[in-house]
Order: structure tokens, then sequence, then C-alpha cells
């Protein structure tokens, strides 16, 4: 035996137990190169000042992201324009050739999926301090598409900037703005004494909702999430396991839970694995949120509403960095495969206060009956 | 589409037309030749990595743990995707190629893996079994008896020189196909593992012990 041996024994000892690598490793990586692959991106012939301000590196993106958007533009359903974006006009100008991310038929959305929440579950998340808020701004645009009765009133295109501050343990009010509105709107939080419901259930006695933005006891194992998600908003007895309200719902809230939400990681992994249970969920490569970040998303159709709901992931941490919304069919003049809503989760953090932003400025809370009275 | 075996070759490229206008590679052809062909199809690079993922995770994780691992893989892939173009063709084996890729990704995280190596040293050298270098069953050397001074060892070692001794020790690599890793002279890499050497050697005092290692003597 000499030094190479011994360091070969080394090696044996200090490798992996499994002689083969990770099934998440394989997924995450083939979902990465599946974004490289070139011909997917959307042709843009639009403003390029529309990016101006950004990082160099993020500024192709954004114009592909710009386009995908605008794609509602080019089948003249109005101009849409991206919030802070001085409100340059990138509809007419943009030529959107296709949309990005087809559903891509090699990767299955099982595996995904499943590798998502071995991944997340390794990576353990800080527990955020019980009194703080977790704040997420996400930027948001979308197309109100006329009905056939009222096409003399037009599609209305609108942008938003969405801002959340959700209390950590639900005891305190949160703070949010909500659909399209600028004005921020309060979720009365349930102090832990006066609560006498279960988490998210309406507690009549204290007229409030206790929501709170850190789940701590969310379940961890697929069913006990299944059931979770349905319950979130629908209260016990939500529907039918496995019809379409039923799959849409728990869609639904298993994207806004990991998107404005925290969650331990078992938690979070189990929202995984709850929407893997889903029938006919989709992989889409080369997705673009919103802001022009990349990733690979999950696709739910609706047929009953029409649309296909993506949550659209970082391709390597499956954090959620966006969503949107397309058409399945042909609806009010706007072709299959209109994005009509979109959004892109821009930050997410934790704060010590509701209208305090993580660097430091401020948003001014509306006067309530409950604040601001001397 | 996607195998659904559970296996570690999850996910798998379509399959290429078949007939007479199939002009794809075979599924046994070699990695020059599925690199060639990713060019047009780039799905066909699946091919190519799941033959040395598993290669090159454990070359990973053995020098970083097993979440940077996984991490410096899946980006050496991804390096290795959008550079394909450069693969030499004249190598039929792309192992040595994407091992170069790796260590490359691995010295993204040296501190990380030097962090790595006094871990390990520091756990050794407080365990009881490193009372002596020598196993005292046996009366040999052994990996377990010398893993303190072996990983300071690596972790004092000239990084490059480092990359040489692991590519050989760890990842079987021939001078040859090292220096075709590194993009280095095959006279560079047998310097380079000869210092490295040394040096572990130095650390070894039990060494000059072994009667079949035709260097001590």
């Amino acid at each position: 035996m000499n030094d190479i041996d011994l360091l070969r024994e080394l090696g044996t000892d200090l490798g992996p137990a499994e002689d083969t690598a990770p099934l998440e490793l394989l997924v995450r990586t083939q979902a990465r190169i599946l974004d490289e692959r070139p011909g997917k991106i959307l042709l843009f012939n639009g403003s390029h000042h529309l990016t101006r301000g950004r990082p160099f590196a993020r500024t192709l993106t954004a114009a592909a992201s710009v386009a995908a958007v605008a794609l509602v533009g080019a089948l003249a359903v109005g101009t849409l324009a991206r919030p802070g974006d001085d409100g340059a006009a990138f509809g007419p100008g943009a030529v959107a050739e296709r949309a990005d991310g087809s559903v891509d038929t090699r990767l299955d959305a099982g595996h995904f999926l499943l590798a998502a929440a071995v991944t997340v579950r390794a990576h353990p998340a800080a527990v955020p301090d019980p009194a703080g808020y977790v704040y997420t701004r996400s930027d948001q645009a979308g197309v109100d598409l006329a009905s056939t009765n009222d096409k003399h009133q037009g599609n209305r295109s609108w942008t938003n900037v969405r801002e959340a501050w959700l209390s950590v343990d639900g005891n305190h009010d949160s703070w949010l703005t909500p659909g399209q509105s600028t004005q921020l709107g309060r979720l009365r939080g349930c102090p832990v004494t006066t609560r006498s419901s279960a988490p998210n259930e309406e507690d009549a006695d204290a007229d409030c909702l206790h929501q709170p933005a850190y789940i701590a006891d969310a379940p961890t194992t697929k069913k006990a999430m299944l059931d979770y998600l349905c319950r979130t908003t629908d209260g016990p007895g939500c529907g039918t396991q496995g019809s379409a309200e039923w799959n849409s719902d728990v869609f639904q809230h298993g994207s806004d839970l990991l998107s404005e939400r925290v969650a331990p990681a078992p938690a979070r992994a189990a929202v995984f694995e709850a929407l893997s249970a889903l029938p006919d969920m989709k992989v889409v490569t080369n997705a673009t949120a919103l802001d022009g970040r990349r990733g690979t998303s999950i696709a739910f159709d609706d047929v009953e509403s029409n649309r296909r709901s993506e949550i659209i992931f970082d391709s390597r941490t499956y954090e959620v960095i966006g969503q949107r919304h397309t058409l399945l069919q042909a609806e009010d003049g706007a072709t299959p495969g209109t994005v009509i809503w979109a959004e892109a989760v821009i930050e997410k953090s934790v704060v010590a206060q509701p209208g305090l932003r993580p660097d430091g400025s401020r948003r001014k809370l509306p006067c309530t009956h409950w604040i601001c009275l001397p | 589409m996607t195998s659904t075996d559970g296996g570690a070759r999850v996910l798998r490229p379509r399959k290429p037309p078949q007939g007479d206008l199939d002009t794809g590679p075979p599924p046994t052809a070699g990695d020059a030749a599925l690199v060639a062909a990713s060019l047009q199809e780039p799905e066909l690079f699946s091919l190519v990595y799941e033959r040395h993922a598993n290669a090159m995770y454990r070359f990973a994780y053995r020098r970083l743990g097993p979440d940077l691992a996984q991490d410096a893989v899946s980006d050496a892939i991804l390096e290795a995707f959008r550079f394909r173009h450069r693969y030499d063709q004249e190598r039929a084996d792309a192992r040595p190629w994407l091992l170069g890729i790796l260590t490359h990704q691995i010295s993204q995280h040296r501190r990380a893996e030097r962090s790595r190596y006094r871990t390990l040293s520091r756990a050794a050298a407080s365990a009881d079994v490193q009372d002596t270098h020598l196993d005292p069953v046996a009366g040999q050397v052994t990996a377990q008896t010398v893993r303190a001074p072996l990983a300071a060892a690596l972790r004092q070692l000239a990084d490059r020189d480092r990359d040489v001794l692991l590519l050989v020790a760890w990842a079987d690599l021939s001078y040859q196909e090292v220096a075709h890793a590194l993009a280095i002279p095959v006279g560079t890499v047998r310097s380079r593992l000869n210092r490295a050497r040394r040096m572990l050697r130095q650390a070894l005092p039990d060494l000059h012990l072994l009667l079949d290692d035709e260097e001590s003597r």
C-alpha cells in the first residue's frame, strides 16, 4: 500500500453512501439544460429602453419577459406597461412570435416536484422572529378580456405592484394590496389569547382570521398537506377530492403558500409532494417571470375556467420567482397561449414592522379605527 | 419522454426519428458522437452526462461534501453544455473533459474544500484510534489510522497540485487524461503529482514501513 492507495481509501470513506448521483441532481440539471435551449425565446423588436436601469445580465431576459407579457398587446388587446418602466408602451413595438414556455413533454412533473421536495427538505430555512412580518413585493401585470357583449369597451390591461406585510405569528394585523388595488388593506390578526379556532379557520368570537405567515405547524406529509391546502380557505369538507374544483384549489393554495408565506423545510417539501398528486400536471421549461428571470414552471390546466396556471420556480433552488395564467383556448378575441396575468416575486424578506421595507424605506399604513387614533 | 423506472437515469431524451431519415447516433454511440449530435439535438447531451454523473458526483462529494457537490456538478454539466461546441472530437471519452470542468467548478469553493479537510483532520485527530499511525490490530498503515495527517496534508497542498493528485487518486484518471482535463502538458501533471506526493509522505512518516511503495524506498 502506498500513499495513493491510502488516499483512495480515504476517498472511499469520504464518498457518498450511495454510488449513484441523487435523483434531484439529475432532474434539476436537466431542467437547467432545457432552460438553455435556443429557439424558445421570443423574438423581440420592442423598445430596448424598457430595460433601462436594469443590471446588464438581466437585460436580455427582461426583454424576453417584456415581450412575453406584450404578446397580449400584439393580439390587440391593449398595451401593458411594466410597473416602474415609466409607462413606456411595449405592446405595439413588440413582436411576439410565440410565447415562451411551451409544455415540455420530456420532463415529468411528478419527478420534478418530488426532486424539488427532496432538495427543499435538505435545506432548512431560518425560523423568522414571531413578532416580525414577512414582506413580499411582487410586480403584476394582466389584462381583463372584454366579453363579446362589451367589445366597445375593449380589453383593459393593468399593472400593479403588490406589497404584503404578513404577520409571522398571525397574532398581529397583516397588510397587503389585494387584487389590482394600489391601496393597502388590513387583515386583522388574531392574538393567541382570543383565538379559539384552528389555524386558518375563522374565529367567530374574535372576528378575525388567524393566518400566520410562518406556518410552524404546517403538515409535513403529502396527505396531510393535501387536506391542509384544501382547508386553507374553504374550511372542512371543501369538495370532493379529485374534482376539478378541488384540484384547482389545492394548486392555487399551494402556490400561495410557497410564494408569500414561510414554512419549515419539511412542510414546504410536503407542498411539492402534494402538488405532485394532482393529475395532468405539466412541466414548462424556459418559463419567464414578469421581471425577466427564467426558470422552470409546473402548469395546471383548469379546463373549466379555460386557464393554465403556472408556478415558476428558480431551477436551482425551487424558490418561487413568479406565476402566470394563460388561456387554454381562444377567448374573447385572444388566442390560446395568451398571457392574461403574470407576476414576479421581486423581494421576500422578514422585517420588524408593517410598512417597513427591507431597504429601510417605509410605506405609510392607512388609518383605521384601530390605529392612528390617539 | 421520462422514465418511470425510478432508477438514476430519470430523464431521457426523445427518441430520434425512426426510419430512413434517422441519422442520429445510436444509443451506444460514443461520447464524442453524442456531443457532436447534441449541437443539433441538445437533448442528446443528457445521454453524455448521465453516463458520467455518478463519477462526477462521487468526485465532488469527496471534495466538497453533499450540498456543494450537487451545486458543483450541476454547474459543471451546464457549463459543459454551453461549451460543448469546443469539445475535442478526437476524445472518445468525455469523462476527463467533464471532470476538468468539474474541477474548475470545485475551485470556486476552495475555502469550503479546505474547511472540509480541516474538520476531518481535527475529528480524526481527536479519535482514540489515532493514538498511533499503525493499525493496532494489523500493524499496518491504513487510511483510517492516518486520516488526520492525510486530511491535513490535503488541506496544505497547493490547489493545482491537489487538483492533479485527486484526479488521479479519486477519479482514476491517467496522467494523459489529467493533462487533457486540466489543459496542461503531461510533464506538468507529473511534476505536480510528484510534488503533491512528496508533501503527503512528509505528512505520513510511517510510510517508510511500507514495502510496496517503490518511490518511498
